[in-house]
């Protein structure tokens, strides 16, 4: 979906592009202000996420067993999640981009992705992955090679509360990592049995 | 002499048991999670850097940043792109299940070992959201992708100078060789004639969507 909209975005102004009722072109609506990072941004948050509750929900329980194949096998595509893995990748994505990638206008013109720009713009307002931001001013201070954008430049209200949201993703990001940490040190993750879990 | 020695065993026996006194790093599962997160990382910006390269005239990295040069010359030679794109997507994937698998609290593990007590002493409630590992999300989703990306855009010679990316270009080619995901080519073909979708040629016309096409490999705009 990310390279349609990217290649939507450099097409030349054409009759296909008028927004008509049946075709949103979800594209269109944050040109001014080019902000394909910040959809990159939710989108990425997105897909992560429904990697993460795929697993949740689709791993098997210990020792499960299925059409009567042997114990190694169950082992290798279940326990290990091999099955899980083929399946999102062949049916959740691939698929998807094999026709994403030469058929992106029918691809994206449907009110569902139009609604997936706009959760992934969503969550990026919601300021949850800002620290990323952080990264690029000090990454760019470093370097002195400032990303290039388009947009205007922050000031005011609008400044403080950029950084407001990138001190609370900042927040959520170390009491994040301080979970995952800490349940890895504990021994209390979902982590293989026989992987010495740590260390303390 | 003999009590000395005597002393020095014992000194070396005690440091052989474990100790509750100290507390010490024995690498694995956290050394698995966050060596995950950079292979996941380097995945995620090598793709960028890749095509930001791209723009960059050869001459003026060739002789500078030869394994940047390899590299790249790997990706980009004949139909490797897309074995590599293929490869990639199985890796980057696998990696976020395993990643997702082991930052995910096990609540019967917890309960076991902690059983009237919640991480940090969060609420109840708080807990059975930590429990769903959507922490680990977020935490992957910033330090183990966002970030790479970032820094992948920002300095693409030196990311792509990255020995490392030379064997996982190939082991992404392993990956496609394998045919283990072949069958999706199927599957689009089905979904594109159950959706009655057409080929871009149909909208605009083959020269403009080869000229689109052309400009926007130039511009590097697939990294995105």
């Amino acid at each position: 979906m990310t390279v349609c909209f990217v290649f939507v975005f450099f097409l030349q102004p054409t009759p296909f592009l008028q927004p008509t009722p049946t075709q949103p072109t979800p594209t269109q609506k944050p040109k001014p202000k080019q902000p394909i990072f910040r959809y990159i941004v939710g989108r990425q948050f997105m897909v992560v996420l429904c990697v993460f509750v795929i697993s949740y929900m689709g791993s098997a329980l210990k020792n499960a067993s299925v059409f009567d194949v042997s114990q190694t096998i169950n082992d290798i595509f279940l326990d290990n999640g091999i099955a899980l893995l083929i399946t999102v990748i062949i049916l959740g994505q691939l698929t998807a981009q094999v026709n994403a990638a030469v058929c992106l206008l029918d691809f994206i013109n449907n009110y569902f992705h139009l609604f997936t720009v706009y959760l992934s713009l969503g969550i990026e307002i919601s300021g949850l992955l800002h620290s990323v931001y952080l990264v690029n001013v000090v990454f760019a201070k470093i370097t002195g090679n400032p990303t290039p954008t388009n947009e205007p430049e922050k000031s005011g209200l609008t400044l403080a509360l950029f950084w407001a949201r990138v001190v609370g993703s900042l927040f959520c990001l170390s009491f994040s990592l301080a979970v995952v940490v800490e349940a890895l040190l504990d021994e209390t993750t979902k982590m293989w049995d026989g992987v010495p879990a740590g260390a303390r | 002499m003999s009590e000395s020695w005597t002393g020095i065993h014992m000194h070396a026996t005690q440091l052989t048991q474990p100790n509750p006194k100290f507390t010490y790093i024995q690498p694995p599962s956290i050394a698995i999670f966050f060596i995950l997160m950079v292979f996941v990382g380097i995945m995620e910006g090598m793709q960028i850097a890749a095509f930001a390269v791209l723009r960059v005239p050869e001459a003026e990295y060739k002789d500078t940043h030869k394994i940047a040069h390899t590299n790249c010359q790997l990706m980009f030679k004949g139909d490797n792109l897309q074995l590599f794109l293929v490869g990639r997507q199985l890796l980057v994937t696998l990696c976020m299940f395993v990643v997702a698998k082991i930052a995910t609290i096990d609540k019967d593990k917890w309960v076991a070992k902690h059983p009237d007590a919640n991480i940090f002493g969060v609420s109840d409630g708080f807990q059975t959201f930590i429990e769903t590992g959507l922490l680990g999300a977020l935490v992957t989703t910033i330090i183990g992708s966002l970030i790479w990306r970032v820094i992948a855009g920002s300095k693409p010679l030196t990311f792509m100078s990255n020995p490392v990316i030379f064997v996982i270009i190939w082991a992404c080619f392993g990956f496609s060789w394998s045919g283990i995901l072949n069958f999706s080519w199927v599957l689009g073909w089905i979904q594109k004639k159950i959706l009655r979708w057409e080929r871009d040629e149909f909208y605009l016309g083959e020269e403009m969507v080869t000229k689109e096409k052309k400009a926007k490999e130039e511009e590097g705009v697939e990294a995105v």
